[in-house]
This record gives structure tokens, sequence and C-alpha cells, in this order.
């Protein structure tokens, strides 16, 4: 079912973020990341942040690392980046 | 930054939240669709912005959590009103300024006029107030268009003219008309006419006609040395204009009356001044402080300071009153320096009456008296020179300036 999905939506051109609620991740620079679709933050600490998404868990690694807003489907992080992993 | 003024007006906190797991605070407020902004995270608590509407959502969500909430500081116009909820008159207060402040700034509160020399500036305020621009009024009701056009109508001698606004001030520039120079004055055709009644004293004809003769009575508006010639040419009689020019010369007498008191009480001041305050409420005075001593003599010098700059009359306001104290003292005048006096009185009067170019022939003195009082009658004799340049209309034949005599 995912696949078919992936598949009319590809073929429609329709954004997978949108209607698949995979995490979107917005860098600027190696100071500011903004990561839609999150489903919850699992580690909050000054050099490494963890979040869960549909995929799996994205890490992000670095120094001073803030969380300067968060909301239900989006969540501002700051901070020194030094690091993203995806993993599961 | 850009949404913190909407927050200002809705309002915020800023809390700290001791105890639980830091991460799974920030997970349940997020999956309640509350915002949290500048976490900042510690050893032993996490601190967050949150939204005032939030905040009395998030004891629900902490309900069971063994979690502790202390507000650190409060943000926003909601707290701001309710710090000054029991100070009403003194927010009315900044809010009836500001409005009063607003309403003043575009009223007009002064007019200036610049750039006259010949024109008088309180013509140029008269015709504009009757065009509608005048002190106290707003700004957005002033046509100055039709201000404009009717400075240009009412005074001819208006050349260009701007009226602009400069805070609360609405200045006028004027440029005048340019004055003709005496070289185009004699060019043009003129007579010379008599500008006073007088007996020709002496007359010495530069150019024209001369239509009077020394010890001839003049009239006002007599014509004395004509600019219309009469030429023949070819067996005709030609009419020839010419810039009528002479120097004439007219005898003139002026009559002056003085009286002077042979007693006298002259002023002697004491140098002791009062001052007086009063109010006035337009329907009576009322005495504020009065320090002036009773039984003695006094000269006012009234003040007074309106408390509404937008009406010309002094009705509403202080009156400062200044007493000078002075004692009257008595002089008697003999009859001869009564007499001088009044001589000095004529002779001032006439310097007065007369210009500087006036000879004073003779002065007679005729006196009378009346009880304590003696009176003069003066006449002066005076010569000056009479006649000013009248433009003949109509002229066929202009000429230009002939400075040969014609007898």
């Amino acid at each position: 079912m995912e696949s078919l999905k992936k598949k009319i939506y590809s073929a429609v051109d329709i954004p997978k973020e949108t209607f698949l609620n995979i995490p979107l991740a917005t860098i600027v620079g190696n100071e500011e990341i903004v990561i839609e679709n999150y489903k919850a933050v699992l580690d909050y600490k000054p050099d490494t942040i963890r979040i869960n998404t549909k995929i799996g868990h994205v890490k992000i690694s670095g120094k001073n690392m803030n969380i300067k807003y968060i909301r239900k489907d989006e969540i501002f992080i700051t901070g020194i980046i030094k690091n993203i992993q995806y993993g599961s | 930054m850009s949404y913190n003024i909407p927050k200002f007006f809705r309002g915020y906190v800023r809390i700290r939240i001791f105890g639980f797991q830091r991460e799974k605070i920030i997970n349940r407020f997020a999956t309640s669709s509350i915002l949290l902004w500048r976490i900042i995270l510690k050893s032993n608590y996490i601190e967050m912005n949150i939204s005032l509407t939030d905040f009395w959502r998030i004891k629900s969500i902490l309900k069971g959590t063994h979690t502790k909430v202390k507000i650190i500081k409060k943000y926003g116009l909601p707290f701001l009103i309710n710090k000054y909820r029991g100070r009403k008159i003194f927010v009315i207060g900044i809010f009836l300024t500001l409005t009063v402040l607003m309403i003043l700034s575009n009223i007009v509160l002064d007019i200036n006029v610049y750039g006259t020399e010949r024109i008088d500036d309180e013509k140029i305020l008269a015709v504009a107030k009757a065009a509608g621009l005048s002190k106290g009024k707003p700004e957005f009701v002033i046509n100055y268009d039709n201000v404009v056009n009717s400075l240009y109508r009412e005074i001819g001698d208006i050349a260009w003219l701007n009226i602009y606004q400069k805070g609360t001030s609405v200045n006028i520039d004027i440029v005048e008309t340019v004055v003709k120079t005496s070289e185009s004055l004699e060019s043009t055709p003129c007579d010379i006419v008599a500008d006073k009644k007088a007996i020709i004293h002496d007359i010495v004809t530069l150019s024209g006609v001369p239509k009077v003769k020394a010890k001839d009575v003049v009239n006002e508006g007599d014509i004395l040395v004509s600019g219309e010639i009469d030429v023949e040419k070819d067996g005709e009689i030609l009419k020839k204009y010419v810039h009528a020019n002479a120097k004439i010369e007219g005898k003139m007498y002026l009559f002056i009356k003085e009286e002077q008191e042979l007693e006298v009480a002259k002023k002697t001041y004491t140098g002791n001044v009062y001052r007086e305050l009063q109010l006035d409420l337009h329907f009576g005075k009322f005495d504020f402080i009065k320090t002036r001593p009773q039984n003695s003599l006094f000269e006012k010098k009234e003040r007074y300071i309106s408390l509404d700059p937008f009406i010309k009359e002094n009705k509403f306001g202080f009156v400062l009153n200044e007493y000078a104290e002075y004692r009257l003292e008595k002089t008697i005048y003999t009859i001869d320096e009564a007499k001088r006096r009044l001589q000095k009185k004529i002779y001032e009067n006439i310097s007065l009456e007369v210009s500087d170019d006036t000879r004073i022939i003779d002065v007679r003195f005729d006196y009378g008296f009346k009880g304590k009082r003696i009176m003069v009658n003066g006449i002066a004799v005076l010569i000056e020179k009479i006649g000013q340049n009248k433009t003949i209309e109509n002229t066929e034949t202009p000429e230009t300036s002939e400075t040969k005599d014609v007898p």
C-alpha cells in the first residue's frame, strides 16, 4: 500500500512529506535545522538531540544544541551542527 | 522576532519545570499542540516560554507526573493591564494626553509672513483669514488653493506666492512685484499737479509748460506744469507730450493750538512696585494675591496671560498687575515760563507735521488766558516743495523725455 501510494504521488508530482508524513529537514548552514513531521523527542542534551520520525531515529550531534521552539508538527533546533545521522 | 509582537499582545510566561524526564515533558506539550520556545535545558529543570492560554492547559497535561512548575517571568499586555488596573485615572490620563497632543499638532497655531517690504502683513493675514486660513483652525479644513487665489486677487503687488505647513505653523512666502525704475518713469508723459493747497513761492520749469507763477494760489489737484505742448509744424498745430519736470515751492500756513496749566501736579515715582495676580474667568475676575498698600497713588500696568490661545480677546487667564507707586508734586510756573513751555510744544508739533526739507520762515504766537491756564494759537509760515507727477492718459503721440526748456 505504501509503495502504491509512493508511485501515485510521484506520478502526480505531489510532495511526499505532505501525504506520507515523511520527515522534512531544512538545514540553514550548520547552525539551524527545522524538522517537520516528527513523532517525539527521544533525547535532548547540549551535544545531541535525537528525534523519532516515521522512517526511524534522526540524531543531530554538535555543540550547544538547543531547541528554539517546538510545535506539534515542527521542531527548530539551533547550535553548531556537526553530524546528522539517520538510523532505525 | 517577527512573531513577538502578537505574542506580546496575547501574553506569555517563562516557566521552569522541575522533576520528570525533560524529553517527555516536551513531547507531551508538543502532542497537545502547545507551542514552546526558547527552551533551555539545565541539570535538574527545564525552562521554556509558553503562551498564557497554553499555560492554563499544562496543569491537566502534567497531572500525575510529580513535576513542579514555577513561573519565572510574565510578559505581555494582559499582565500590564492587570498591573495598572488600580490606576485607571493614570492610564486614562496618558491616553487623553496623547489624544490632545495629536489633535493640537493638527491645528494651526501660528501664521508667518515672509518676503514683504511694501505690502502690510496685517492685510495679508486679513485676506487669508477671510479665505479660511486663521489661527486655531484644523489643518485639514483649510483649502490652501482658495487662500492663494484670494491673495493674488485681493493684493495686486504679489508676483509669486507660496503657502506651506511647517509643524503647527503655516508660512506664507511672498515675492513682491518690482516697482518701475526712475528710468522708465522719466519717459512717461505727465503733468505736475499740486498735492496740497499753497501760495506759489517759486517755480523753475525744466520741462513742460508752466500754468502758474509766483504768488498764485493753488488748490490740491491744480495743474502747475503741463506736459502737453503745442508744436507748430508745416502750418499745423500738433500736440506733443513730455514728462513735465520743475522745481516748485509753495508757501503754507500751519495752525497749531496748545494749552499749559500754570499749576501742574507732577508724578514723582517712589521706586516701589507692587505685583498682584488675578484670575479672569470671563464672568468675573478674582484676586489671588494682593500686595499694595491702601491710600497711595499707583500707576497700573496690566499683563494678560491667556489660558486659551485660540481666543484673541482676553477672556480666560491670569492677569498680572504691576503697580508703580508715585507722589504728586505741585509745580507753579510763572507766565514767562509757561510761555516758553508752550513755544517749545508748538515747535515740537510743527516738526512732527512737516517733512525734513520744509523751511520754517516764521512762527507767530497769540496768547490767551483762562483762569489758571494759558493758551496759545501758533501760526507757522512754511516753504516746502509741492507738486507730484500725474500721468497723462491717452496720449496719441507719446514722446520720450525731452529736457529742453519750453517757454
